[in-house]
């Protein structure tokens, strides 16, 4: 990765000064590739091995993807509390360096390829649970770490072809399983993340409610719990999952969108003990508002007017207790429930916020790694029975010499010549290309 | 002819042109197999890795660095990235070393016997391989300290040196064996490349190095087509039948390339009724390998 200084604007504008972003870029990206590696099959996600040019193709359009996501992203702003980009970046030299490992485990708990793909169904069986549309990208974390320990000159492009396989492969078996087969990344799907099995929308169609004379009320709830949980991740996309758009018989649209609240994996979970583990919204749109509705990759909404809350005609909440409460035990929450919950929210936001800022910044990048690697992980690993394991016989949280040694130039500057030329210009995605190790 | 010189850099150029030079530390009473290895391309960039095996089949230490500038350094005095060589003023002796913060090695190597490249074999050094190579087994004394142990070690081992073009990919399959014992030792590399079947290496013993004329290799293949026994009958240019019958003690099964395969083990057994140590390297085409593990 050179360190040269390049047109942050045309960049921006389009990818490597070629591609441009949304359906037309993946169109034309998808064109350049010499293999179809970006899309599944049920026999490409069983083999073993993939070859050279799928890896490299693999990684050449997850640089595309990247890059349009972070367009998408860049409205999003900044949390100065927080230390994201830092926790960030050390979280995924971790992920590399450790997650290949325990996809394996998992794929052995599971039974083999097939168990992972049933893994991947789990976005299809139930809301309100990690596995979600969102978890068939997150292994680009992984695939950007090894692209930041190259830039640092800890690893070969060329270094763990075994563990890019395995990776690579982990992440094209769940996304078989929650998308089924074609395209791997929603940016190939039109940005239409429609996963959950038709019956779930058929009962949220019959059991949602109008908004009329509460809309106020459903849109207070929306932003109290996704800013709740945003901050209980500590800024991450995680804590929320947004899938759809569903077209309904009436011409409406559907959203389902989970916001994550008690997710008990975090030291600072007592904060949230009032609340579900998760709230799942039913929002359905007007249809003849004509509102473009797209589902990124990590499964936010973005939608090409303001205004489209203002639109929503039917709202209704449900709640998961536990992580482990079963999908059919999902209830449907009465208004003066929902109420209790934005209430704890907004509470449960303030003692949030006085904690982390008595936090030291060591605290809060540790704090971060450990939020993005148990994200990241933990649902796979609780849907294969491994979790418990994971984390005592194989030390999850340990963190890996090579991500001891990337944490000073990660986090106090010194790789900061790198970092947008890694995630803007796709330079955390270095091909393998065909060298020998000697 | 070999002279004193090539334990020295040479001359090097073409396509996949590069020198190499390895040690094989063969200590099966620790279970442990290692390869020290360096190398460099006509270019004067080197590289270093230091590879530790144990059950398998992945690799229990694999220190790898490419992309090293050599500064016009020569293996007399050999500094790269924590690793040193010293070849001495001939082909008889070289001690060497690897140093980082998780593994401390030093060692040293004497010659059994005359070292013997692959020229003097019939069909001479395959081309695919590289312009000349010789293979030697010898004393190899030192101490590995590493993951809290600290071990001595002194018995047999094996070194080789190669320079040209080294083509991984235009080989179908070989059998590499580098076969060591007190006074006694045998290497023997069998390929399929362009076609043909190559054999090339040397038999000592009795105090005579002889050329292999020919082979035939038995192997017993464990689970995953690794080799787990292995049977050699070899017969070399002064006319005599050596029998090799050994089983492995250490595996490591690793991709040297995208497409190409190594499979190394570390074997125990008899050479002519006499106690033998090995470092056996089976490869394969990547693809080859994957169909038939799916079988």
């Amino acid at each position: 990765m050179g360190a040269e200084p390049f047109d942050i604007e045309a960049a921006l504008a389009r990818y490597r000064g070629t591609y441009p972003a949304g359906a037309e870029g993946d169109r034309q990206f998808r064109d350049s590739l010499k293999t179809s590696v970006v899309e599944t099959t049920d026999d490409s996600v069983l083999r073993n091995r993939l070859s050279t040019e799928e890896i490299d193709d693999f990684l050449a359009y997850t640089g595309w993807n990247l890059w349009d996501l972070l367009g998408k992203r860049s409205t999003e702003g900044e949390n100065s509390l927080i230390p994201r980009q830092e926790y960030e970046t050390v979280a995924f030299t971790q992920q590399w360096l450790r997650f290949p490992q325990f996809y394996e485990r998992i794929t052995e708990a599971v039974g083999g390829a097939e168990g992972v793909v049933e893994l991947g169904r789990t976005a299809r069986r139930e809301p309100a649970n990690k596995l979600n549309n969102t978890r068939a990208w997150v292994n680009v974390c992984s695939l950007m770490g090894r692209g930041l320990l190259v830039a640092l000159r800890q690893l070969d492009a060329h270094d763990q072809l075994h563990e890019l396989n395995t990776a690579i492969q982990f992440q094209r078996r769940i996304q078989h399983g929650t998308y089924g087969a074609g395209p791997g990344y929603v940016t190939g799907r039109n940005y239409e993340a429609r996963v959950l099995d038709q019956s779930w929308i058929d009962r949220f169609a019959a059991e949602v409610e109008s908004t009329e004379g509460r809309l106020q009320e459903c849109k207070k709830f929306n932003a109290a719990t996704e800013l709740f949980g945003f901050l209980m991740m500590f800024d991450t996309r995680s804590s929320t999952n947004t899938s759809g758009p569903y077209p309904l018989p009436d011409g409406n649209v559907m959203l389902v969108r989970d916001h994550f609240l008690f997710e008990d994996l975090y030291p600072w979970s007592d904060v949230a003990s009032s609340m579900p583990y998760c709230v799942t919204q039913v929002m359905v749109f007007d249809g003849a508002a004509g509102i473009n509705y797209r589902i990124s990759d990590i499964g936010t909404t973005f939608v090409d007017r303001g205004d489209y809350l203002d639109h929503m005609v039917g709202f209704s909440v449900y709640a998961r207790e536990k992580w482990n409460t079963p999908a059919a035990d999902l209830r449907l929450l009465t208004d003066a429930e929902a109420a209790e919950i934005t209430a704890a929210s907004r509470g449960g936001l303030t003692a949030l916020y006085r904690r982390i800022s008595r936090m030291s910044r060591r605290d809060r990048i540790m704090a971060g790694v450990l939020v993005y690697t148990r994200e990241m992980m933990a649902p796979f690993a609780r849907g294969a029975g491994v979790w418990d394991e994971f984390v005592g016989a194989l030390q999850f949280d340990e963190l890996h010499r090579g991500a001891s040694a990337a944490y000073h130039p990660l986090t106090t500057g010194d790789a900061n010549d790198l970092l947008p030329r890694a995630f803007i210009l796709g330079e955390a995605f270095p091909p393998v290309g065909h060298r020998p190790t000697w | 002819m070999l002279t004193d010189r090539d334990r020295l850099r040479h001359t090097i150029s073409g396509p996949h042109a590069r020198e190499s030079v390895a040690y094989c530390l063969i200590l099966p009473e620790h279970g442990i197999l290692g390869h020290w290895y360096t190398w460099v391309n006509e270019h004067d960039v080197a590289g270093r890795a230091l590879v530790l095996h144990k059950e398998g089949p992945e690799p229990v230490l694999f220190k790898h660095v490419d992309g090293l500038p050599a500064g016009g350094q020569n293996f007399d005095d050999w500094t790269l990235d924590g690793i040193r060589l010293t070849v001495g003023d001939d082909l008889q002796r070289a001690s060497a070393a690897f140093h980082d913060d998780e593994v401390d090695l030093e060692f040293t190597f004497e010659a059994y016997h005359p070292a013997f490249d692959y020229a003097q074999n019939a069909e001479g050094c395959p081309t695919y391989l590289a312009a000349n190579r010789y293979e030697q087994s010898g004393r190899i004394h030192g101490t590995l300290a590493w993951n809290g142990e600290r071990i001595e070690f002194d018995g047999p081992g094996h070194r080789d040196q190669s320079w040209g073009t080294r083509d991984w990919d235009a080989i179908h399959h070989y059998k590499w064996l580098a076969v060591a014992g007190e006074d006694i030792s045998c290497n023997l590399m069998v390929t399929m490349a362009h076609g043909e079947l190559d054999t090339n290496g040397y038999v000592y013993r009795d105090g005579q190095q002889s050329p292999v004329t020919s082979a035939q290799v038995t192997t017993g293949w464990g689970e995953d087509w690794v080799q787990d026994k292995v049977q050699v009958t070899v017969h070399d240019d002064a006319g005599r039948t050596t029998d090799i019958d050994m089983s492995r003690y250490s595996l490591a099964r690793w991709d040297v390339s995208p497409t190409f395969n190594f499979t190394d083990t570390g074997f125990t057994g008899t050479m002519a009724g006499a106690p033998v140590r090995a470092y056996v390297e089976y490869t394969w085409p990547r693809v080859y390998l994957d169909h038939l593990l799916e079988k």
